[in-house]
């Protein structure tokens, strides 16, 4: 009788709130896999530690769902965090591609003006392409941007959600901008 | 490694690490130097307070997104499956 009544409950629930959590992961990670991934562990979560939960209302259960999805994400980053050796090397290739060796740009990678830069801020196809050019972005260097400019949260927010340093920080911002500098260039200045 | 000048690498950290927070006052000078010099440090840097603005303004649309009647279903069978 009991795993029934925990069956009904948690299938009720991912018909009531698993579009916004899945809303909520995907604006978080941009990517439709991981956040359907995040989405169902936090189902799984909930499922096993209801007995915890119950008898708690049904208007926290919403709450409870997004603090399990809330930590389910953050060790999602952590675990990218610890696969960054990889990353950071990915990172070097394309550090190298812009720079030789002396750390001068190389010549097919200067920059050059743009023409009038100033006149796009609400030009909705460059929107559509800057945002491109964003989701192509390593996830951990997205999730970076995303923090500092979209959530303006403070950079040692930041460093303790990833566990970096402030100057892994300033890093990953680096290579981002010119990552996204050298993408609309290729994708909006130079067509 | 030129004590006096920064490589355009390291120029272009420092435009970037100066939007978060306050370079010292060789590094300033440093980059002060190799931006007279370099055109394509100073295009950059004309570049890169504009992507700083733009990011600034730019709000991603938070759009409602759905997961479909099958992925629901997917997660409801999983959770079955866990007993």
């Amino acid at each position: 009788m009991k795993e029934l009544v925990k069956n009904k409950s948690v299938s009720d629930w991912v018909y009531a709130y698993s579009d916004e959590l899945y809303s909520w992961a995907l604006f978080k990670t941009s990517s439709e896999d991981v956040a359907k991934d995040l989405v169902q562990e936090t189902f799984v979560a909930a499922f096993d530690s209801f007995p915890t939960f119950k008898g708690k209302g049904e208007g926290s259960a919403r709450a409870w769902l997004y603090s399990i999805l809330r930590n389910k994400f953050i060790d999602h980053y952590r675990k990218s965090i610890r696969e960054m050796p990889l990353r950071q090397h990915d990172g070097d290739d394309f550090m190298n591609d812009l720079f030789d060796n002396g750390g001068q740009w190389r010549k097919s990678e200067r920059p050059h003006a743009w023409d009038d830069e100033k006149m796009l801020l609400d030009d909705e196809d460059f929107n559509t392409t800057f945002k491109g050019c964003l989701n192509n972005l390593p996830e951990i260097w997205h999730y970076c941007i995303k923090s500092k400019f979209f959530e303006q949260k403070e950079s040692n927010e930041v460093c303790q959600a990833l566990n970096i340093t402030p100057s892994n920080l300033w890093q990953i911002l680096h290579r981002a901008k010119l990552h996204l500098r050298k993408c609309l260039d290729q994708y909006w200045f130079n067509v | 490694m030129n004590l006096l000048m920064f490589s355009c690498v390291q120029a272009t950290e420092i435009i970037e690490k100066q939007f978060y927070t306050e370079i010292t006052l060789s590094e300033k000078v440093k980059l002060y130097l190799h931006r007279n010099m370099c055109d394509a440090c100073r295009e950059y840097y004309g570049q890169s307070v504009f992507l700083d603005q733009f990011l600034r303004r730019y709000k991603e649309k938070n759009v409602k997104r759905e997961l479909s009647e099958d992925e629901k279903k997917a997660i409801i069978s999983h959770l079955e499956k866990l007993q």
